[in-house]
């Protein structure tokens, strides 16, 4: 279980990106959304420790985490995904996954992981992962990566960036699918209705605050409902 | 460790898969290599041949009829401008001839002493003294300089040969033991001093440069594109991503070290073939020589990864790191002239042991044959020592997240 204790993030010039946030992530699927710049990808990487909170507590599984490096965190099963994929050219497939999972994997390992995530073991497990692969083949790969390293807590920030219609579609299942089988919490940033519609749980984050939290049903209806403004009009324009 | 070979699998790949980067790394500082040494070569050759085809000016002062004979029927004798004065004409004229060759009108005066000729006979005899003769020449004037060394071969030698054999007979003998080796340690060495002025400066220079081409990219290129924050995200060791990188960077630079100094060795016949009179003469280091100077330039290689891995590391991207790695390249440049224009003399130990520095004296002794085992060691360990410490300090760098996520 994952909680966040009063945590605040400043920057230089006084600016509150991040405002007393007070949360508790036990398992299973949650989405974070709210308007841009309202400090979502900020939360995550406080989160992964890719930046350190100005105040406040992170505790992971009844330890405190707050002082432990990103590699520290990754080795306690906290794993993150950037907005962007990334490219390792001179790495194959193959490579990413061994240095994911830290052994050799035997082809029939590395063939479940590819295929959760859609992609054929045999087409791709050899392939460079460099310019030639599409955007949402990325994506796959580095969700792939994730789903490798079994970690019990893995946040992806907006998974669905640059994705087409087609592959946004077997992403969801990909998520669908992988709601289903990992045990862990997936914590997912988005702005896609249809993401969140998978969702267990939304937390909405504006202007550096929480201002809701909940199961996914009473959130959605209030987004849909428009209460609050500036996430729907986000939400509208995406859908 | 499987992961570190990996991550400097990777690295090998990436340049390896790349056309620019081959050419840029590999053939573009041949092409430089042999370009410079064959301009060098053909300048020097045309200075050669230009004093070749040089009548030289000779004023002569109380020769003797031997002299004459000997100048006239030597190589010398058919183009040069040769005169014979008296010592009274020379006197009255002195302060002209000794202008001229200060001027470069003139190229040589070769003053006999006015009873050289009595002097040579009684010698001839076996008498003890010995007669004098005195040549002047202007050692900053070419022209002067070749044809005094040209009217000391085919002439001076010529004529002592001959009040030698006049006097002891049969000299095959005494000829028997000593030019034809001589000769070839001229060339050898000539061809060696050459080397030794260049070879310093390029190993240090064109190391460098392979380094950076490479480590820039390695390191704060990945920054720049992320693919370092996402490698850092799994759960591998940062120890064993920076071993891995920073064998890669090693691996690529010893590899052009060998390009380099191959292109080098085979390029010297150019610049020595063009030299004329230097010769052809061939280049031989001993097998143990090779060993000093691979040894010498690997350890350079491994300070260089670390100089250019920290500062990589600190820059937030390529620009910058480039733009900080700037003034370090002219230092490193600079340290490497340094030995070019060495005027004799010997360095303390103490400044073999300055990393760059020390290395391109230890190169430069190595082609003058006269590096010594303690100046060697101190070269090494020096640049080794400094090449460890900024090893560990990037590794911590790399502990960094402010540092590693640009935060
Ligand atoms: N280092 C920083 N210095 C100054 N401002 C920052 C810094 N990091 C983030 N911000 C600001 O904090 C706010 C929150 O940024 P964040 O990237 O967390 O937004 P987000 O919720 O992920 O937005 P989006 O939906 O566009 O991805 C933005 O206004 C951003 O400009
Ligand atoms: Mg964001």
């Amino acid at each position: 279980m994952l909680e966040l204790k009063n945590i605040s993030y400043d920057v230089e010039d006084n600016k509150e990106i991040l405002k007393d946030i007070n949360l508790k992530i036990d398992g299973g699927f949650v989405a974070i959304t709210g308007p841009n710049g309202g400090g979502k990808s900020t939360l995550a990487k406080v989160i992964a420790g890719i930046i350190k909170p100005t105040s406040g507590q992170i505790i992971l599984d009844g330890e405190d985490i707050t002082d432990l490096n990103i590699t520290e965190r990754a080795k306690k099963g906290i794993s993150f995904a950037f907005q962007t994929p990334v490219k390792f050219k001179g790495l194959t497939v193959k490579d990413l996954l061994k240095l994911s999972m830290g052994k050799n994997a035997s082809f029939n390992e590395e063939c479940n992981i590819l295929s959760s995530v859609g992609l054929c073991a045999r087409d791709y497990i050899n392939r460079e992962v460099n310019a030639s692969l599409s955007g949402g083949e990325l994506k796959r790969i580095e969700i792939a990566m994730i789903l490798a390293r079994g970690t019990k807590l893995s946040i992806f920030d907006e998974p669905e960036a640059g994705i087409d219609l087609w592959s946004f579609n077997s992403l969801i299942k990909v998520f669908e699918h992988m709601r289903e089988t990992v045990k862990g919490t997936i914590v997912i940033i988005s702005h896609q209705e249809r993401i969140l519609n998978t969702a267990d749980r939304i937390i909405v984050l504006k202007e550096g605050r929480l201002i809701k939290e909940g199961a996914r049903d009473e959130i959605y209806g209030e987004l849909l409902d428009g209460v609050d403004s500036g996430v729907c009009n986000r939400l509208e324009e995406n859908i | 460790m499987n992961k570190t070979i990996l991550i400097a699998k990777k690295e090998l790949f990436r340049i390896f898969s790349d056309r620019k980067m081959i050419f840029s790394l590999y053939i573009l500082p041949v092409i430089i290599v042999v370009a410079i040494y064959s301009i060098m070569g053909q300048l020097i050759g045309s200075m050669s041949k230009d004093i070749e085809e040089h009548n030289a000016v000779i004023t002569v002062v109380n020769p003797t009829d031997e002299l004459k004979d000997i100048i006239s029927s030597s190589e010398m004798g058919k183009n040069a401008d040769i005169t014979f004065v008296t010592e009274d004409e020379y006197n009255s004229k002195k302060a002209e001839i000794e202008d001229g060759i200060l001027n470069g009108d003139s190229d040589l005066i070769v003053y006999l002493d006015k009873d050289f000729g009595t002097v040579a006979d009684s010698y001839v005899a076996g008498g003890d003294s010995l007669p004098s003769m005195k040549i002047y020449y202007n050692s900053t004037e070419n022209y002067s300089s070749a044809s005094y060394s040209n009217f000391g071969s085919e002439v001076v030698d010529t004529y002592k040969t001959t009040l030698l054999d006049s006097r002891y007979g049969d000299l095959s003998m005494l000829n028997a033991f000593n030019v034809d080796s001589q000769v070839i340690c001229k060339e050898e060495k000539a061809n060696m001093e050459f080397l030794a002025m260049m070879l310093p400066y390029m190993v240090v220079m064109m190391l460098f440069a392979g380094v950076m081409s490479v480590g820039v990219d390695a390191i704060a290129g990945e920054k720049e594109r992320g693919t370092l924050s996402s490698m850092l995200i799994s759960p591998v060791k940062r120890s064993e991503i920076v071993a891995g990188k920073l064998i890669a960077m090693a691996i690529l630079s010893i590899i052009s070290a060998v390009v380099y100094c191959v292109a080098m060795i085979l390029s010297i016949p150019n610049i020595t073939g063009g030299a004329g009179n230097m010769g052809a003469g061939n280049i031989s280091f001993t097998v143990g020589q090779m060993l000093q100077l691979v040894a010498i330039m690997v350890v350079l290689v491994y300070f260089y990864v670390g100089v250019i891995g920290l500062i990589a590391t600190l820059s937030p991207n390529t620009r910058a790191a480039s733009s900080a790695i700037s003034p370090i390249y002219i230092v490193i440049i600079i340290l490497g002239m340094m030995t070019m224009f060495r005027t004799g003399g010997t360095n303390s130990i103490g400044s073999y042991f300055i990393p760059v520095y020390g290395s391109a004296l230890a190169i430069s002794d190595l082609c003058n044959l006269e590096l010594t085992s303690v100046n060697f060691l101190a070269s090494v360990l020096g640049t080794l020592a400094c090449g460890i410490i900024l090893t560990f300090v990037v590794a911590k760098a790399f502990n960094s997240e402010k540092l590693m996520f640009n935060a």
